[in-house]
This record gives structure tokens, sequence and C-alpha cells, in this order.
């Protein structure tokens, strides 16, 4: 659909992120496009613009979320889109919104749920390692503290993936 | 003296030391005390955890938070991504009571309750608004004049701009003034603000987005890269490693940091240049031009 189109906004997609949305709207969005000029993705990744998210999300166009390759995947969250929308649409907010709503659906890539588990069995996203030990201790730093996974643990439930989860 | 709580995170203790050795040799010489607490965990992640769970993302930061409220002490940390998690964090919980509410019951299942009595600050802002330029440059021992640096700003830094509160995302000065304070030359080229890359899921892209910027400031004429965000050290460092920048068109990669440490008189070896994979030149001060 061409932006000069009225929208005919889907209400229930809308409706079903709304629990996910922290900050922005996708309702003040006119399409201007001030979002993808500097967006370093749409630069990178054929297809992909911040705009084109909005309208998808307002079209309520669900084929092109999901999917755990879908392009709102490809997004680096730089947050230059928030800078330059004069609507304060929040682009990047609402891509992240969009991203937990296909988690809750079980369609979370690998490497992000990799992530959620470390810091939720580790508290950290990298794992310590003996190279690292030496490292810090040729550099006279003291040993990492462990990190309270008791606390993480009660506070942060466990991930569902779907099947791809049981190994 | 400034006392802070120091908030490493996950990348400098765990993958970068070095970036940690420069700051904590460097502070206590600028009557920075850096204050090690117990219980800090990762921020978490702004990009990646985020995505998973918005709402994880915020209880885990303001459990963080009530760490450095127990101590009475506002937190300094030496990552982007670990400001920006918290200091977005502390602007929700500060302008939304219906999100403190929500936390604040989840927090309660450890005891802990969010009340928003600290604050968060990357330490080249705390350098710049707390420390002053003038006492850095009175620190300086080792002239390093005439090193020619590309900033490299990153984005959680600077942005969102209302919440990160530093500097003009659009023109920014703040890493350009820490640069000069140390004697050394900043140098500005196109892609000096551009995403590193290290937050895109993809096999390739990434790479690329961090490839343009190693160029764009060498062709701008800099000697190295300097940065204040180990993700983005991450990213200038490995693609380097992995032969995606020609030989000849490579820059070491220097933490703000690791700089301040050069100029204060600390040698490479203090500062962990052994550790780069991309060696840093004599000039700079490497442990292998100083034998
Ligand atoms: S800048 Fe804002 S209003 Fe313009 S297209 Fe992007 S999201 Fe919509
Ligand atoms: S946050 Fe995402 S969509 Fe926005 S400018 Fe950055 S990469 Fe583009």
């Amino acid at each position: 659909m061409e932006p000069s189109e009225n929208i005919q906004v889907d209400f229930d997609l809308a409706a079903e992120l709304a629990p996910f949305v922290i900050g922005g709207s996708a309702y003040a969005c006119f399409q201007c496009g001030a979002c993808v000029a500097e967006c370093p993705t749409a630069a990178h990744v054929e297809g992909f613009s911040p705009r084109k998210v909005v309208l998808q999300i307002l079209l309520g166009d669900r084929e092109s979320f999901e999917s755990e390759d879908a392009l709102v995947w490809k997004c680096s969250s730089c947050f230059t889109c928030l800078e330059r929308c004069p609507q304060g649409v929040r682009p990047g907010e609402l891509i992240a919104a969009v991203r937990n709503w296909l988690v809750k659906k079980a369609l979370v890539p690998k490497q992000l749920a990799d992530i959620y588990n470390a810091v939720r069995k580790e508290g950290r996203t990298v794992p310590r390692s003996s190279a690292i030990d030496r490292r810090r201790k040729e550099l006279g730093l003291p040993v990492v503290p462990d990190a309270p996974v008791d606390e993480l643990k009660s506070l942060l439930p466990q991930l569902d993936r779907g099947k791809k989860e049981k190994k | 003296m400034i006392r802070k709580a120091f908030f490493l995170g996950c990348m400098i203790p765990l993958k970068y030391p070095q970036i940690e050795a420069a700051v904590r040799l460097t502070m206590p010489r600028l009557d920075v005390e850096l204050v090690d607490l117990e219980g800090f965990t990762c921020c978490p992640d702004p990009i990646f955890f985020k995505s998973v769970d918005q709402f994880a993302w915020l209880t885990v930061a303001a459990r963080n938070l009530t760490v450095a409220e127990s101590a009475g002490l506002d937190i300094a940390t030496a990552c982007s991504g670990c400001t920006t998690t918290l200091a977005e964090a502390l602007h929700l919980l500060k302008t939304r009571p219906d999100l403190v509410k929500e936390v604040n019951s989840r927090l309660a299942s450890i005891g802990r309750s969010f009340a928003g009595a600290t604050n968060v600050r990357h330490l080249a802002t705390i350098l710049r608004d707390e420390v002053g330029l003038d006492r850095i440059t009175a620190a300086v021992k080792t002239k390093i004049d005439g090193v020619k640096v590309a900033v490299h700003y990153g984005c959680h830094l600077l942005k969102p701009s209302e919440v990160a509160m530093v500097d003009d995302p659009d023109f920014p000065e703040l890493q350009e003034k820490l640069v000069a304070a140390v004697g050394a030359e900043p140098v500005r080229y196109p892609h000096a603000l551009k995403c590193c890359g290290k937050g895109c899921i993809d096999r390739t892209v990434p790479a690329a987005m961090a490839v343009e910027i190693v160029e764009s400031a060498k062709a701008g004429g800099a000697d190295a890269l300097c940065l204040v965000c180990p993700s983005c050290f991450d990213s200038f460092e490995l693609v380097q490693a992995t032969g995606k920048v020609k030989k000849e068109k490579q820059l070491p990669v220097l933490s703000y940091f690791q700089l301040l440490g050069l100029a204060m008189g600390f040698s490479g070896e203090q500062l962990g240049f052994q550790f780069h994979r991309v060696p840093v030149p004599p000039g700079l001060g490497s442990v292998r031009g100083k034998r």
C-alpha cells in the first residue's frame, strides 16, 4: 500500500500488541519516512524500514512478523529513529514490543533465547572463562563475584521456545 | 572525593578486562572512588534481553538499582549498554507510577523494593561534569600530542537523548573534549555517529556496519579508534581480527580509559594492550614497542 492511501487500521493486532508497548504509539505515525533516512539496518538490509514496520502494525499484517527470521529481528536498536520521528511514535520501541509479542508465541531466535537464559541461570551474558580469569590476574584485577542467581530465577520465568527448547 | 557504585556489567569484566584495569588505574588519580558492591547482575542487555521481555528487563534493571540504593550511592558505568538500560529503567520508573507498581510487586518476591534513590551516569559523562576537563589535563604526565584519535560515539551513550541527557545526539562534543583534554588530537570522520552493528541479528550485516566505520576513520587520518563502550570495542576488534579489514586499513581500538591511562603514564602492559587483537603500535605505548 502507498502511504497516500487511507490506512484501515487493524485494531485487533494493535490491541494484541498493546500490553507489550512501553513507549510510543503506532497510531501517531503519518508515514513521513523521517525514521528511515539514517536507519543503519535500512541501509544494509533489503526491504527493512522502520516506517514499514509501523505500517505493518497498523494494517495488522501479521504474516510479515510471524517467523523467526522476520525482518523485524534485524533492527539494531540504535534508537536513531526515536530521535528523528516528529510524532513520538518511537519505532525502535515498537519493534521491541513486536519482538516481545513474537517471543510469547514461541517465535524467538536462538541468539536471543540464549542471552535470556544466560542471565536467568548465571546472572550474566558472558560466561566465565579460565583464559579471562588469567588475564584478570595478570592485570591485578579482583575475582569477579558470583551473581545472585537465586534472586534472578525467582524474578525471571522460564522461556518457552515451543518444541525447539527440548534438548 | 567523588564516590560511586561501580557497575561493571558483563562484557568488561568477562571479555575485555583491560578496560576495567584502565578504569581502576585512572579513576583514583582523579579522586573518583569506585565502590564495588555485592549483588549486581547483568544490567540486563538493552537489545537482546529487552527484545525477549521488556517487563523482565525492567524488573532486573530495577533490582540492580535497588542494590545501589541500599548502599546510598549513585551508579557509575563504563559501558554504554549498561548506562542506557539502567538510565532508561530509572527514567521509566520515575515517570510511570503504573510501572513502579508492577515492578515492585515482582521485586517483593525477593524482598526488594525500588524507591528511586539513585542516579546512573557513564564515567565519560562523570569525567566531564563532575571531575572536569581541567582536572584531567592536570593529571597528564606523558605527552601523547600528535596522536590522532577517531572518536566513535556508539549509539547508547547519546540515545534516546531525552533519557541519556548527555549531549546533542547529532552534534556531540563530549568525547572530542575528553580526547583533547589528554593532549591527543580528535579526528572527525563521516561515520563517527554510525551504529557499530552489534545489535543486529544477521550473519553479515553487523560486520558490514563495523567495516564501514573503521575504513571511514582510517580515511579521516586517524591513528586509532577511541570509544567508551565495550560492545563497540568488541565489534571493531572482531571485525578486524577476522580479516574483514585489509591490514593497511586497520586501526587499533582503544577504550578512552586506556588512552587516559597512557596519558597518565601507565604502561601498555598495565593497560592490557597485549590482549588486543589489532596490535597497538609503539607511538601509542604498545608493550611490544617499548621492549
Ligand atoms: S518518522 Fe515517525 S511518523 Fe514518520 S514514518 Fe517514521 S514512525 Fe511514522
Ligand atoms: S532502532 Fe532499529 S529501526 Fe530504528 S533506526 Fe535503529 S536500526 Fe533502524
